[in-house]
């Protein structure tokens, strides 16, 4: 059973459709890249598995999104808990302007799951899965903003995976990065793959190549082609797709 | 060069009004200090019923401090809601305009509303209370506003973060954007405290009296004010000599204290608020 | 819409179309050299020098290509293969040089040809299979690619009929030795024609044909 299951997916945001029904199966431990030219979608779609986009005002959704086999659109599913399930990590890094220690656990707090010393041990946990810790373990308490960019976007990862998550979506995650920073990220992404189910929305044709097992293109609101990465990447079926990763558009 | 030159002149001329503010600033403060003269530890700590101040100077305190702890969670309270929850209708907006006209309320006739509705209807009679809510009435536009500022302040992103992660709204708001911004409401209470801090015309009829009998022992009790003392003594007393302005000093000093806390306050929480860099 | 890539891959292009001549050149002429009796090294030397130069190029340009632009899709096709092919038509220039050489050390360049029709049918065939190789690259034409493989069938028939024959000749050895290896060089001419085909149907199909 896929770990999501997007059926029939449309959205609208006042008349404008933006996404026409999108259907997609993703594998759970997988990295999928979500790409497309700008206004295709992507971060809509992506913002749609954890009903983000309720949030926005004149939003409004048809069709289904299945985690393990449960919509989530649902009545009866709680939006809070699954925004617990399904993390998400944002374009440009934004920690609270709190402590480091008080951002990892701001959610462990607000979700009640640990208290005292478990606390402390998650949050070293979820810095050392960010690949983070060494770089913080001796200021925990200094301001989120003393860290340099890349820090702060390790940083909202941990503070993601610190609510015990089984999905992490991240919308184009490495934008506002220098290349180092980008590619410790990108290190990340592989190893946290094994434990959890990475979607990430990406500009960057090379960086969804280099990090993703399967590859989505997204084309005005539709899902144009999706697939194993190397394959289409060496062989798109779709001539749309082939257009748009070889640059032709235009 | 002309250009160079035309600009030092812009710039400097720009100076000017705050010469001006500096120097009347400073006047006043050269005026009060010739009251000086006649304060003294004995005088301010004396009880009114023996030509002391102690109860007037007392009573100040209780009249601002208790105006800010109504207006100051009810403001922001507020403050909150028109910002996170009001829907963007028309009766929203009636209470924008409501917000913004009360700000506009002559101080006289705030006084004459808190004497006919709280000290009269509803019977809190002339006390500390009817003080306090009329006070608070005054002092609550400019908290509304400033905080409203403040909050709107806050990127969006830190929200979006803190939903991110299942914070419920109410969560959200108060585990973090109240604390992000709270430097910013700090900066409009004082400012809403500046605006009541000489009030007198308010306070005349609402919670002040000439004088009592020791301290008040309820908030019902009316009370002793340095501003209303000073506006009786100068003009039904008639009283003319420099006590008057050692009165106004120790009003002043009152007045810059809680400016003073309010802003070092404000100071602490701004260092926190890296973002803006 | 011009991309930065598209110049490179033009280069690209024209370089290896280049090289296709010069080798169908190269070939015609050393083979034409065995079946008439004439010593044609001279000739096939230079033209072979200039396609193992050549060859250096296209490796380079590929290289450069890779670096600049990582290239995707049929891009990458392309340039994968232009390098495949460009490695064949250098043995192209290769067998023609190994085919008039040893005619002039082993018959010293003279008329020395053993089975005149089953000579003339392969080398006739093997010409044709280099021409279309580099037709159907020029073209870009995946079903003339594909035609090849029946033709290098056809090759190695004709092949082993004639190892047969030598096998059973009787003396003139040097000659008969010469014959046989100027055999085995026009087949391993024709196989290289194939994997040039492969290459091609790649670029347009991504399939991984064996045209053998």
């Amino acid at each position: 059973m896929a770990k999501v299951d997007v059926r029939k997916l449309n959205v609208w945001f006042k008349d404008k459709q933006v996404l026409k029904d999108v259907g997609m199966e993703i594998r759970e431990n997988t990295v999928t890249a979500v790409m497309g030219p700008s206004g295709c979608g992507k971060t809509t779609l992506i913002r749609a598995i954890n009903r983000m986009n309720d949030i926005i005002e004149d939003s409004h959704t048809t069709g289904e999104i299945l985690i393990d086999g449960e919509n989530i659109y649902n009545r009866s599913v709680s939006v809070y808990e699954l925004r617990r399930k399904v993390g998400m990590v944002f374009q440009k890094p934004n920690p609270f302007p709190k402590s480091i220690h008080e951002n990892i656990a701001f959610g462990i707090k607000i979700h009640k799951i640990a208290i005292g010393r478990k606390l402390e041990e998650i949050v070293e946990k979820s810095l050392r899965e960010a690949a983070l810790w060494d770089e913080v373990k001796d200021r925990l308490h200094d301001s989120a903003f003393s860290l340099s960019g890349g820090q702060q976007q390790r940083l909202c990862i941990a503070r993601a995976l610190a609510v015990e998550p089984e999905i992490i979506l991240m919308d184009e995650p490495c934008s506002a990065l220098d290349p180092a920073a980008t590619a410790k990220i990108e290190g990340l992404m592989k190893g946290l793959s094994e434990k959890y189910t990475v979607i990430i929305v990406t500009h960057n044709l090379q960086q969804a190549a280099r990090v993703s097992d399967f590859t989505a293109f997204m084309y005005l609101g539709k899902l144009e082609e999706y697939g194993n990465t190397r394959s289409l990447f060496e062989n798109p079926k779709s001539e749309v797709t082939e257009t748009y990763i070889t640059g032709r558009f235009g | 060069m002309r250009e160079n030159a035309r600009e030092k002149i812009y710039f400097s001329t720009l100076g000017i009004p705050l010469i001006i503010c500096m120097l009347a600033f400073f006047w006043i403060v050269y005026t009060l200090s010739t009251g000086a003269t006649t304060l003294s530890w004995d005088l301010v700590t004396r009880s009114a019923l023996q030509g002391g101040m102690f109860e007037m100077i007392i009573g100040t305190i209780y009249l601002l401090g208790g105006a800010a702890i109504i207006a100051g969670p009810i403001g922001v309270l507020a403050a909150v809601y028109l910002v996170e929850y009001a829907p963007n209708g028309r009766l929203t907006h009636i209470i924008d305009q409501a917000i913004n006209n009360l700000a506009g309320v002559p101080s006289v006739v705030v006084g004459l509303f808190g004497f006919t509705f709280f000290a009269r209807q509803i019977g809190l009679g002339i006390s500390l209370l009817t003080g306090w809510l009329t006070l608070a009435l005054m002092m609550l536009p400019i908290v509304i506003r400033g905080s409203e500022e403040a909050i709107k302040m806050i990127p969006p992103s830190f929200k979006e973060a803190a939903l991110g992660l299942g914070a419920t709204k109410w969560k959200s708001i108060s585990s973090m954007t109240l604390s992000a911004a709270f430097p910013g409401i700090v900066t409009s209470v004082i400012l809403g405290m500046a605006r009541i801090a000489g009030e007198t015309a308010a306070i005349l009829f609402t919670s002040c009296v000439f004088i009592t009998r020791g301290l008040p022992k309820s908030p019902l009790e009316p009370v002793m004010s340095l501003a209303y003392n000073l506006f009786i003594q100068i003009t039904v007393v008639g009283e003319r000599s420099q006590v008057i302005f050692g009165m106004a000093l120790i009003l002043f000093s009152i007045i810059t204290s809680f400016a003073l806390v309010a802003i070092i306050l404000r100071t602490y929480y701004r260092r926190r608020q890296l973002w803006l860099r | 819409m011009s991309r930065l890539l598209d110049s490179g891959l033009e280069q690209l292009t024209t370089m290896l179309l280049k090289m296709g001549e010069t080798a169908e050149k190269s070939i015609s002429e050393s083979v034409e050299g065995f079946m008439q009796g004439r010593d044609a090294t001279k000739k096939v030397h230079e033209l072979s020098e200039v396609l193992l130069t050549m060859t250096v190029s296209v490796e380079d340009k590929a290289f450069e290509l890779i670096v600049k632009y990582q290239p995707v899709a049929s891009d990458l096709r392309i340039i994968n293969s232009y390098m495949k092919i460009a490695y064949d038509l250098e043995r192209y220039g290769r067998y023609a040089w190994d085919i008039s050489f040893t005619h002039k050390k082993l018959a010293d360049s003279q008329k020395c040809v053993y089975s005149w029709d089953l000579m003339e049918k392969m080398s006739g065939k093997a010409l044709e299979m280099v021409h279309i190789s580099i037709k159907s690259l020029r073209d870009q034409n995946a079903e003339l690619a594909k035609t090849l493989a029946k033709t290098e069938n056809e090759v190695d028939e004709i092949y082993f009929k004639h190892l047969d024959h030598l096998s059973k000749a009787i003396p003139r050895t040097k000659c008969v030795v010469c014959n046989l290896l100027v055999a085995r060089y026009l087949e391993r001419i024709a196989d290289h024609a194939t994997y040039m085909g492969e290459a091609i149907v790649y670029i347009a199909t991504g399939e991984k044909l064996t045209l053998r």
